[in-house]
């Protein structure tokens, strides 16, 4: 009976999650992955400047005073909540030629930068 | 589209709700868990993010090998898990270590060993690799021994690490070679990861310093030396074809992450499908390795029941406690900000929360 009504649990969930994405598919909602693991960064654009504003929650935590630092803003200043994205500036670096790790090792033992233990070893 | 995100947490609860039921888990989404053996350590490193530096009261027990055995078990019969990290602490240093690890191999589980290597000799690597350890976890923090030794406040560390770093090479095992940047240490970067590319590693995990547990806001990297490291990091990882990640959040809105094409960006994990919830020393589960907050307290004798929303990560229940916890709003309520952009992941609001530590996002 419990096996039963497990696999009527299984059904009824499967069927579900079937209307679910059905429906999602109707709406023209493409879910993918739930969620990435990775962000994954856009092309860079050429957009001039933008400026982006986070959205404060309703205060719930007291956040611990941030300790001065070079190039902080004053003690007392308000907190900033926006911010200025700047033109990406960086393009991709370019792919350099590959270099296999035996070139990289023979290299790093001749230049000693192995403890002894470990180059005799290599 | 309020509705079109009801909707598509809805369908991910089915999702995970029959997976759950089924008992068929993706490889790629867990369930997997942390499990921090012990809090003794061979080390004493100042960038420590092990949540009992500041509270003490978190590792006063330690599971001994039997009580580890019995909780894996547990964790095994009622979710499903196939892999488990092993942390600590150093959790070499566990005197039951073997027996917990050939205890998971025996019931097939898979495991990742997070070490300092100091332990780790030829015979070590050998059992752990006969005993299910698929990847191994070793951190190198400079390129000459007394920025290493001086971080981690162990005389010889460096070069124990390295001489382990040859054990696993040797072995031709899978292990990913680990950089924390600090201030102290970063402008080494590039031959760090050298050392690590020329020893054999499969990847390369670039963390910056991230405060919490021990690490104080004074050993945080500024975000020029972040941005100047990971340009390096990029390049190695092109030139030498090794997978190269940043897992410690690092915001788009501090660095433009687009042009380090060749390096992975993680984010906060907490409350998502792929979330990988610790347990601590004594037993007790936290949403991650980084955060202190406690969310049951399952130690083997007793008996607990993952809510079935523990697939997500979002709530987990203990059996005869009150209330629920909802992790995805604890995670919020501390940091006090949504996240910047849906595109976005969230930073890592447990280093937010921590005394003297501004919210990492304001890094």
């Amino acid at each position: 009976m419990k096996r039963l009504m497990k696999r009527v649990k299984v059904w009824g969930v499967s069927a579900l999650a079937f209307c679910v994405s059905a429906a999602c598919t109707f709406f023209g909602i493409d879910f993918g992955p739930p969620t990435p693991t990775c962000y994954i960064p856009p092309e860079p654009t050429p957009t001039p400047e933008m400026v982006t504003c986070y959205e404060p929650v309703v205060p719930v935590f007291k956040a611990t005073p941030k300790p001065a630092m070079p190039g902080d803003t004053p003690k007392g200043a308000p907190l900033i909540l926006c911010y200025v994205m700047p033109a990406p500036t960086l393009t991709p670096t370019p792919t350099p030629e590959p270099e296999g790790r035996d070139v990289l090792r023979g290299r790093l033992l001749a230049e000693g930068r192995f403890p002894e233990s470990v180059a005799q070893e290599l | 589209m309020a509705w079109r995100e009801k909707l598509a947490r809805w369908q991910r609860q089915l999702l995970a709700e029959r997976a759950r039921l089924t008992g068929r888990w993706s490889p790629t989404t867990g369930p997997h868990f942390i499990l921090e053996l012990t809090s003794t350590c061979n080390q004493d490193c100042h960038y420590c993010y092990n949540v009992w530096k500041q509270k003490p009261a978190l590792a006063e027990t330690v599971l001994d090998a039997a009580g580890w055995c019995a909780l894996i078990a547990k964790l095994q019969a009622e979710t499903g898990c196939t892999r488990l990290t092993f942390s600590g602490g150093e959790p070499l240093t566990h005197p039951g270590f073997g027996e917990i690890l050939a205890f998971c191999h025996a019931r097939g589980l898979e495991s990742i060993l997070i070490t300092n290597g100091g332990l780790l000799d030829a015979d070590a690597v050998a059992f752990c690799l006969a005993h299910g350890v698929r990847m191994f976890e070793l951190t190198l923090l400079a390129a000459e021994p007394a920025t290493h030794d001086a971080l981690t406040r162990a005389p010889g560390s460096w070069e124990r690490a390295l001489s382990a770093m040859l054990c696993l090479q040797q072995a031709e095992a899978a292990w990913c070679g680990v950089f924390v940047a600090t201030r102290r240490n970063v402008q080494q970067v590039r031959e760090t990861l050298e050392l690590l590319i020329a020893l054999d590693a499969s990847a390369l995990m670039f963390n910056r310093c991230n405060p919490g547990g021990a690490a104080q806001l004074a050993l945080m990297p500024t975000v020029a030396q972040v941005r100047e490291a990971l340009a390096v990091v990029n390049e190695l990882a092109a030139r030498y074809g090794v997978f190269a990640t940043a897992s410690i959040p690092i915001m788009p809105c501090l660095i433009e992450t687009g042009p380090y094409r060749h390096v992975h960006f993680g984010f906060c994990s907490a409350g998502r499908e792929n979330a990988y919830p610790t347990l601590g020393p004594d037993g007790r589960v936290r949403p991650c390795n980084h955060s202190a907050t406690v969310l049951g307290w399952f130690i083997a004798a007793g008996s607990f029941v993952m809510g079935r929303r523990m697939v997500q990560g979002l709530v987990l229940r203990a059996e005869g406690s009150s209330e629920p916890s909802s992790i995805e709003a604890v995670e919020i309520a501390h940091c006090g900000w949504r996240r910047c952009s849906p595109d976005w992941g969230r930073g890592c609001s447990s280093s937010g929360v921590s005394p003297g530590s501004p919210c990492s996002w304001a890094w």
